[in-house]
C-alpha cells in the first residue's frame, strides 16, 4: 500500500510558476549586492578613519621611541656586543624601559584594523564585480 | 562570459546537496542557484498546504532568503539540506499563520502522543479506495481536511519521501510520535475514502 499511497501522492502534488525560482535569484542577487554596497562602504571608511587615527599614534610612538633613546640601544647591540654580554641584565631592563608599550600597543591595533578594512573592502568590491 | 556562467550551472545541476553548499561557500554562486530551482517546487508545494496558492509564493521566497542568510552557517554533520531546508520553511510557515493569527502556534506542536500498536492494520487498502485517491483533487481535499500534524507527515513521508528519523528531525518530534502521527493518518486517510468498506 505504501508504494500506491506514494503514486497517489506524488499525482497531487502542485507546482508552482514556472518563474518563481528565477524571480527568487534574482531577488537574492539584488539583496546580495545592496549587502556587498553596505560592507564596502563600511570598510573603506573604517579604513580611511583607522588610517587617519594611525598617522599621529604612529607619529606619537616614533617619537617616544626616540625620546627613550631605544635606537641607542639597538645600535649598542650592534655594535659592542661584549658589554651588553657582560651588563646583559641592566642592558635588557634598559631596553623594555624604552618601549612605549601603550603607543606600541594603540598602533598595531589600528594597524591591525587598517588591514583587516582593507582586505574586506577588496572582497566586497570584487563580490560586486563578480555579481554585476 | 553568459557562456561560461551557463556551463557552469549545467555542470552543478549533478552535483548533489551538500557539494552544492560546500561550492557555495567557496564562492561559487551558481551553487545556491541550483539549490533554488531545485527545491523551490517542493517549498511550495509544502507551504501550499497550510497558506493556500496566494500566499505560498512569499513563503517560499522568505524561506530562501533565510538559507541565502544562513547558508555560510550550515552543518552537514547535524541534519541534511533537505531536512534543514523543511525545518526553516515550517519555522515561517509558522510565524505567518501566528502573525495572520490563522492557526494557533499549538496546534503546529501539539503534546506528544504515544505509539498504539492495537490500531486496525494500515496495510490494507481496497482497490476502489485506491482508485479513489488517484483522483488527485479529490486527495488534495481529504488533506485539506485532515489535522495540521497528519498532513504534514503525510506530505513529508510519501511527496518528499523523507525518512521516520528526518520527518522527526524536521517537526522536532520522537521518532515514535512521527510513527504514531503516519500511522493515524493513514487509516483517517483510509476512513475518509472508504467509510463504508470498515464500519
Amino acid at each position: 500500500m505504501d508504494s500506491d499511497l506514494k503514486k497517489a501522492f506524488q499525482k497531487a502534488v502542485y507546482y508552482s510558476e514556472s518563474r518563481l525560482s528565477e524571480n527568487i535569484w534574482h531577488l537574492i542577487l539584488a539583496k546580495e549586492n545592496r549587502r556587498n554596497k553596505i560592507r564596502a562602504w563600511v570598510y573603506s571608511i573604517t579604513s580611511v578613519l583607522s588610517f587617519a587615527v594611525l598617522i599621529p599614534i604612529g607619529k606619537n610612538m616614533f617619537s617616544k621611541f626616540s625620546l627613550n633613546g631605544f635606537g641607542e640601544y639597538i645600535s649598542l647591540l650592534f655594535s659592542d656586543s661584549s658589554i651588553i654580554v657582560t651588563y646583559w641584565k641592566e642592558f635588557s631592563l634598559s631596553l623594555i624601559n624604552s618601549i612605549p608599550f601603550v603607543s606600541f600597543a594603540l598602533s598595531m591595533t589600528f594597524l591591525f584594523v587598517l588591514f583587516l578594512s582593507l582586505r574586506g573592502a577588496i572582497i566586497q568590491f570584487k563580490n560586486r564585480l563578480l555579481i554585476a | 562570459m553568459q557562456n561560461d556562467s551557463f556551463r557552469s550551472i549545467i555542470l552543478l545541476m549533478n552535483d548533489k546537496d551538500e557539494e552544492l553548499i560546500e561550492k557555495y561557500k567557496n564562492g561559487e554562486n551558481n551553487a545556491l542557484q541550483i539549490l533554488i530551482n531545485r527545491y523551490t517546487s517542493h517549498i511550495y508545494n509544502y507551504s501550499l498546504r497550510f497558506v493556500g496558492d496566494f500566499n505560498a509564493p512569499d513563503i517560499v521566497q522568505e524561506v530562501f532568503i533565510k538559507v541565502w542568510k544562513n547558508l555560510k552557517k550550515f552543518n552537514e554533520k547535524k541534519s541534511s539540506f533537505k531536512t534543514w531546508l523543511f525545518v526553516i520553511a515550517r519555522n515561517t510557515i509558522i510565524d505567518f499563520l501566528r502573525k495572520k493569527k490563522m492557526k494557533t502556534f499549538r496546534e503546529f506542536d501539539n503534546e506528544e502522543e504515544a505509539f498504539e500498536e492495537t490500531l486496525a492494520d494500515e496495510a490494507i487498502l481496497p482497490s476502489e479506495a485506491m482508485e479513489k485517491l488517484e483522483d488527485e483533487k479529490r486527495l488534495n481535499e481529504l488533506l485539506e481536511k485532515m489535522p495540521i500534524e497528519y498532513r504534514e507527515v503525510l506530505i513529508l513521508y510519501y511527496q518528499e519521501e523523507m525518512t521516520f528519523k528526518e520527518i522527526g528531525e524536521t517537526l522536532g518530534k520522537p521518532l515514535n510520535t512521527v510513527k504514531s502521527y503516519h500511522h493515524r493518518a493513514v487509516l483517517k486517510l483510509r476512513e475518509e475514502i472508504a467509510p463504508n468498506y470498515y464500519s
